[in-house]
């Protein structure tokens, strides 16, 4: 299973591996569907970390243009 | 020498015989009164005439003198219509008109008084009064209690009078009455009769005494009564008691013509007790009306001088405020110039800075959509990459694995004739048997 808590450069560092160990043919097939399993685990995590951070930073920014228009 | 042996009444009759043969009519005889008691009960009075040195005060002869009461009454009623109330007394000089006599039983000589020379008499009193009066002059007596100052509020009076008397009651009432706040120490005296001369003269000594802050005024007064004591304050004793001392005093003896020596020596005479009273309350008074005045001008005087102050403030607080006002207007032209340049400059830089800072900004959301975009882009090419990766994928596009057990063969040296291999589609799985072997 995957950390859910997992920094964002540590899950791609991951991906990263998964991928280079699928695209090497040194992967056991029996490991494979694991692999993927885990793989598409971490994108969503990533993206959802995307998510979450644009919407923050989109947050900060509302807030900040909202103030420096009362300013 | 006779050969008549007599006895000593015989004798007596006879002296007496010889007495009125000498002096068979009346004979003027002068001198002064002494031991006369004023037994009005009596009928007859008897009293001494006596002579004196006529310089020292000594007695150098005297004599038996009766009055018997028919010639009393004579000899009152000449001297009521020579001179008032006057009245014989000791100590006063007289020329009676006797007869001369002699009682046999006792031997005892004496004058019977037939009539008074009232010119005489009254001359003689008055003659002594003059030589006293003269006496106090030349040793500067008469004006001296007068140099004294009777204080302005003369509140602590020493008086001198017979307690209770009328004299005393109207004196204290007049005060009383006044409102001021008088004090009075009394010294109860005889104001009549031999004693007032002691009395008067050990009451001013007392009340001379007290110290200097006690007491402001002395009043010596007595009620009308009889004039025929008022003689008693002709007394140089008196005189010098008062010249004396260091208060002032003030006599008030009841008469309405006459003066005595006291009131002569004294600072100021009134005639009756109230009138004394009135003399004091009216000096205390008239000092509260000065100082009334005086408080009344003190009073308009300061509030003119804080009214003066006051416009005097006022005006320079007006001045005050116009010109800081004109300070202040200066000023904030000139601030309002200053803030109004400083605006101007700090609105370039900040227009400048708030330019730059709105260029970062726009470059910051840029960048982060950037980030986001490529961060986006990365996944779905990465998801693109697992999913090609994902054998079922590809095992979707016709491709197929064979399996030895749970292990894939990938070389066809991995098999032999006849062996049974599992081979694994998209959608399922079959077994079969490998039936040859053909090598690439």
């Amino acid at each position: 299973m995957v950390k859910k808590n997992m920094k964002y450069s540590e899950a791609m560092k991951e991906l990263n591996n998964i991928l280079s160990d699928l695209e090497s043919e040194r992967i056991d097939v029996d490991e494979v569907s694991l692999k993927v399993k885990k793989a598409v685990e971490l994108i969503n995590i990533c993206r959802e970390r995307i998510e979450k951070t644009e919407f923050e930073v989109h947050k900060i920014v509302k807030e900040f243009e909202k103030k420096d228009k009362e300013v | 020498m006779s050969d008549k042996i007599y006895t000593v009444l015989e004798l007596n009759t006879e002296v007496r015989e010889l007495i009125r043969e000498k002096f068979s009519g009346y004979i003027w005889v002068c001198g002064e009164i002494q031991s006369l008691r004023p037994e009005r009960s009596k009928k007859h009075t008897y009293f001494e005439l006596v002579q004196k040195h006529s310089i020292q005060d000594e007695i150098v002869a005297k004599v038996k003198v009766a009055l018997f009461a028919g010639r009393k009454i004579f000899i009152e009623k000449r001297l009521r219509e020579a001179a008032g109330g006057f009245e014989l007394k000791n100590d006063i000089e007289v020329k009676f008109l006797c007869e001369v006599s002699l009682h046999p039983p006792t031997g005892q000589y004496s004058l019977i008084v037939v009539d008074i020379d009232t010119v005489y008499t009254l001359g003689k009193i008055a003659q002594n009064r003059l030589k006293i009066i003269e006496d106090l002059r030349t040793r500067g007596l008469l004006e001296r209690n007068k140099l004294q100052t009777i204080s302005d509020a003369a509140l602590k009076v020493g008086l001198i009078t017979a307690y209770d008397s009328a004299a005393y009651h109207d004196f204290t009432h007049e005060l009383k009455i006044s409102g001021c706040g008088f004090m009075v120490l009394a010294c109860n005296c005889h104001m009549q009769g031999k004693a007032v001369e002691g009395d008067v003269s050990k009451a001013i000594d007392v009340l001379n005494s007290l110290g200097d802050n006690e007491l402001d005024v002395i009043v010596i007064t007595r009620g009308g009564g009889s004039t025929a004591d008022l003689s008693y304050f002709d007394s140089k004793a008196i005189a010098e008691k008062i010249a004396g001392s260091k208060f002032p005093v003030v006599s008030a003896l009841g008469h309405h013509i006459d003066t005595t020596i006291t009131d002569m020596v004294s600072h100021t005479s009134c005639k009756t007790p109230t009138k004394a009273a009135q003399f004091l309350v009216e000096k205390v008074k008239k000092f509260l009306d000065v100082l009334y005045e005086l408080q009344q001008n003190i009073l308009s005087r300061s509030q003119e001088l804080l009214k003066q102050e006051c416009q005097e403030v006022e005006g320079i607080a007006v001045r005050i405020d116009a010109l800081t006002a004109r300070y202040f207007r200066a000023h904030r032209e000139e601030l309002l110039k200053a803030r109004h340049e400083l605006s101007g400059v700090t609105g370039v830089i900040f227009a400048k800075e708030n330019q730059q800072v709105a260029a970062k900004w726009m470059e910051l959301r840029n960048i982060s959509g950037i980030i986001f975009r490529n961060g986006r882009d990365n996944l779905s090419h990465l998801e693109s990459k697992v999913s090609l990766l994902d054998p079922r994928n590809i095992l979707k596009r016709g491709y197929s694995m064979t399996l030895k057990g749970k292990k894939a063969i990938k070389s066809v040296k991995d098999v032999i004739q006849e062996q049974t291999v599992k081979t694994v589609l998209y959608d399922g799985n079959f077994i079969s048997r490998v039936e040859s072997i053909t090598k690439n």
